[in-house]
């Protein structure tokens, strides 16, 4: 009963928000006193608000009940890997990345057929370069 | 007082069948863009701005017009197929088309979003035509504070009507507010949670926070609930019942009021410069939910909550051009791109060198 989606969201968004408020923003926002409006006041205060929203969810959740541990397991393996293949394309680029990104996605979802890991690792990652570099005439992540 | 002639005159020009031809190819390509999460209408007017120069000034504008108003159109098709906003307008429309995509009416909810569209963009061009000069001058009264009053009052509705939870709403509220701070503080411009990346000085790309939201969460749910059974990622069903698949003179006739509401509420927002279509689709859809006898049926597939977002953002789109033609301030990125090209277009030294 403890492990309630929203306890754990709320655990999650509170640690985030205190997080931001002490360490983050007094870094990475000027705190300079000139102004009508200090720049730090809004991310403050929308830090606080985080804070106690997320730990009013985690004394009163809702009955949202967490998804099956295995299912955790699977999203956070492919968040792990569209997160490393994303960092890696801006390394090297769009055009090497991509089709194997794509075919390292579909065989781990199970899918085998050829034609279908063709389309999505080959066909539609040139169909993007073309339609974004040629015709647009824009960058692509890492491309040259 | 409207000046019915010169509506007759304007009428007679752009009524000829060239004209018609360019608007058809600025809607059916505003679509594709549109439906392309991550390129837009705006874009497309920018690309689409300089092959528009050796045309006559007229089909010139209908075709830029036509590819913005088709672009807003075509945003809600991947909103509703796949959950993925073409455009961040559509991220409304997504609230409720998705879950009647995936009870197997796909075409009843696109069909519904067009026919909205089309009506809260019919309602906001003929407050365009007819009473643009009093309403651009209303507009311009409208100080920052009053602007202030009107987005709290939009994160009150918010917060109170989207979703189940109060206080998910304010934690929506504050997280949104939270990244909106990244970027530059239009008070002193001193930067703000940019880690050195310079390119965030203007703050989040809204395209990308849209996408990373909506289609990555999207995307990782699919994937991690799809077993080695491979399924379509739009999965369409045949309900056998013709209804499923079309909305009936009934259905949009019952949502009458809804689409008006939304394109009022689009129509006054569009006219104030600065506020988006994105805020007038939310705002739309909260209002339509607070005032519905049935609450509990909006996140469900509701039509209202189709209609409500669409002719909201799309009612924007018309009511863009109000500040823009009547006082030269463009109310949105578009607005200042067709300016652009008017000037380019409209110049007599500019036409006459074409």
């Amino acid at each position: 009963m403890f492990f309630l989606t929203d306890r754990i969201t709320g655990l999650l968004i509170a640690i985030f928000g205190i997080t931001l408020y002490w360490f983050i923003i007094p870094n990475y926002v000027d705190s300079s006193q000139s102004s009508w409006l200090r720049p730090d006041t809004i991310p403050n205060a929308t830090c606080l608000v985080t804070i106690f929203c997320g730990l009013v969810l985690v004394i009163k959740p809702s009955s949202h009940k967490l998804h099956a541990f295995s299912t955790i397991c699977r999203a956070g393996l492919f968040f792990m890997l569209l997160a490393v293949g994303l960092y890696v394309m801006s390394l090297v680029g769009f055009v090497y990345v991509a089709p194997i990104l794509a075919l390292s996605l579909m065989l781990t979802i199970g899918e085998r057929r050829l034609f279908w890991l063709t389309i999505g690792s080959v066909a539609i990652p040139f169909t993007i370069w073309l339609l974004v570099v040629r015709v647009l005439e824009r960058s692509l992540p890492g491309a040259s | 007082m409207v000046d019915f002639s010169t509506i007759m005159s304007g009428f007679s020009d752009a009524f000829t069948l060239w004209n018609f031809a360019f608007v058809l190819f600025g809607v059916v390509i505003g679509q594709f863009v549109g439906a392309v999460p991550g390129i837009g209408p705006v874009m497309a007017m920018a690309i689409a701005i300089p092959f528009t120069f050796g045309l006559d000034p007229l089909p010139a504008i209908t075709f830029l017009v036509g590819v913005n108003k088709g672009g807003l159109v075509g945003g809600a098709v991947p909103a509703i197929l796949i959950n993925t906003p073409g455009t961040p307008d559509a991220a409304a429309t997504a609230m409720d088309g998705h879950p009647l995509a995936k009870q197997g009416k796909p075409l009843k909810a696109t069909k519904m979003a067009l026919f909205s569209s089309v009506t809260g963009d019919t309602f906001s061009d003929i407050v365009l035509i007819s009473v643009s000069a009093p309403l651009a001058i209303l507009a311009l009264r409208m100080g920052p504070v009053e602007v202030l009053a009107l987005m709290i009052f939009a994160f009150s509705v918010l917060c109170g009507l989207v979703g189940k939870s109060f206080v998910k709403g304010i934690l929506s509220a504050a997280l949104g507010l939270l990244f909106a701070t990244v970027g530059a503080d239009p008070e002193n411009y001193n930067p703000r949670l940019i880690f050195g990346h310079y390119e965030l000085y203007d703050g989040l790309p809204l395209i990308s926070v849209a996408i990373g939201m909506l289609a990555m969460s999207e995307i990782v749910r699919r994937l991690s609930e799809t077993s080695s059974n491979m399924k379509a990622a739009v999965n369409i069903k045949n309900t056998g019942n013709s209804d499923d698949q079309r909305v009936t003179w009934g259905e949009y006739w019952s949502c009458r009021y809804t689409m008006l509401r939304g394109a009022g509420i689009g129509t006054i927002l569009g006219a104030l410069p600065g506020i988006g279509s994105t805020a007038a689709a939310f705002m739309s859809y909260a209002l339509s939910k607070a005032l519905s006898k049935k609450p509990e049926t909006y996140g469900k597939g509701n039509l209202h909550g189709i209609a409500a977002a669409e002719s909201a953002n799309s009612a924007v789109v018309g009511a863009n051009l109000i500040p823009l033609l009547t006082l030269g301030i463009p109310g949105s990125v578009g607005a200042a791109l067709i300016i652009s090209a008017f000037m380019r277009l409209c110049n007599p030294t500019s036409v006459t060198s074409v």
